[in-house]
């Protein structure tokens, strides 16, 4: 994994949370600034569960979202607006939509095979897995952002 | 009611100051929590509007609520009034505007046109209703952008130029039919449903035509832009600084959200005939 694979996953992590930031109208001349701050938190924890450090998603995603705290709180007290319109949008590239509605499938799948012997534990497993993550992911995103509030930087 | 009491009079101008007071706070608060701003920020804000015009409040947010009192600070008078949030969706330039409205009305020093040595509820309310009837971004901008925030989604999870594409597409043509029947008045649940489903019905492209090395990434990803992002961050936050009743309103709404996609994934695939999980 080298640095252009960083700049790559940063890139399209800030076009990502410009495009899904659009989605809840956020000021137009603060929108670059959504991604790039989106980006930063996306490569780094890209970077922390890829690269030999191999941390945990849970855990890198803390980091980040750490980061995107700080990074919010520092341009929310230099363009003096809230730091939520900074970091939300920031941690939309981040949100494990996949998690949240594979729980969802494999509820509905284990309810369509719950006879089979060999299938059904298969879905049940998917099914705590999938939730487990999606509720712990977010979590420690959002516990990640608020880290840096403790400083009162912003207004 | 006219009488010739002059402390009669005080208090009848203290009570209806307190009333507009109220009234303007109350379309503040939930002028905010239609916008889905945290509770934190309302609670902070209005304070803060509070004190510098000199009276004390009482705020208790509710899911769709705003339960409100203005005392005066002697405690002899006050106004309670319960606000109702409207369902325009989240309005980050809204929350935004409206918080920095607040420090306006604190730092506010009078000037020759305004020589009053607060800010005026007149004018304060005429700021507010404006920033509230600021148009969103354009339509087809927020299309534009949200499909190629979907694209680069896929591309995160590894799929390729094609699949980014199908995504492209499938993204593009199921925002525009899910503001065509949000525009009909079709129930908000029920729309999310038929949006994903056309949206995965286009993006099991890739599996259809075998036009993709990667047709399962693109049909995954085809349903991302539905997920409330937003609304599971702004839950987990609220959760964080114990407005559990808010919070436990705001991540049903956005489970449900989330099961209504999956259904409409489900269905795609009950349609398509395709085998994914």
């Amino acid at each position: 994994m080298g640095i252009t694979y960083i700049l790559q996953d940063g890139l399209f992590a800030c076009l990502a949370a410009i495009g899904f930031g659009s989605i809840s109208n956020p000021p137009r001349r603060l929108l670059p600034w959504c991604g790039i701050v989106g980006a930063i938190g996306h490569a780094t924890r890209t970077f922390l569960v890829q690269s030999e450090l191999h941390v945990h998603i849970i855990i890198a995603g803390f980091i980040a979202g750490v980061i995107i705290g700080f990074l919010s709180q520092m341009l929310a007290h230099r363009k003096h607006c809230p730091s939520e319109l900074f970091s939300f949008p920031a941690l939309l590239p981040m949100i494990p939509g996949m998690y949240a509605y594979g729980t969802v499938q494999a509820l509905i799948s284990y309810l369509q095979q719950h006879e089979d012997p060999i299938t059904a534990p298969r879905y049940l497993d998917l099914l705590i897995y999938n939730g487990t993550m999606t509720l712990l992911i977010i979590l420690m995103l959002v516990v990640g952002v608020t880290v840096p509030k403790t400083l009162r930087l912003s207004r | 009611m006219k009488t010739s009491n002059p402390q009669s009079w005080q208090e009848q101008n203290t009570h209806q100051r307190l009333k507009t007071l109220c009234c303007f706070l109350s379309a503040y608060a939930t002028a905010m929590l239609s916008a889905g701003t945290t509770t934190s920020r309302i609670e902070r804000c209005v304070n803060r509007i509070a004190s510098r015009y000199g009276v004390g409040v009482d705020l208790s947010i509710l899911p769709t609520r705003v339960l409100m009192s203005v005392w005066h600070v002697n405690h002899h008078h006050y106004y309670s009034i319960v606000g109702q949030t409207q369902s325009d969706g989240i309005n980050l330039a809204v929350s935004t505007e409206l918080s920095l409205l607040s420090h306006e009305i604190e730092e506010w020093r009078p000037t020759e046109e305004v020589p009053e040595p607060v800010m005026p509820i007149a004018l304060a309310t005429a700021k507010m209703n404006g920033i509230i009837a600021t148009p969103r971004i354009n339509h087809w901008a927020v299309i534009v952008l949200t499909s190629v925030a979907n694209l680069s989604f896929c591309e995160l999870f590894g799929g390729d130029l094609c699949a980014m594409a199908i995504v492209f597409v499938a993204t593009a043509v199921g925002f525009f039919y899910k503001e065509k029947m949000l525009s009909w008045h079709i129930d908000g649940k029920l729309v999310v449903l038929l949006s994903a489903m056309i949206s995965a019905i286009l993006g099991a492209s890739g599996f259809i035509f075998g036009i993709s090395t990667t047709p399962e990434t693109a049909l995954g990803t085809s349903v991302l832009w539905l997920v409330p992002g937003i609304r599971f961050i702004n839950a987990v936050s609220d959760m964080l600084r114990g407005q559990y009743l808010v919070a436990q309103s705001r991540m049903s709404e956005a489970l449900i959200i989330t099961i209504c996609l999956s259904m409409g994934l489900c269905l795609a695939l009950l349609i398509t005939k395709i085998q994914w999980v």
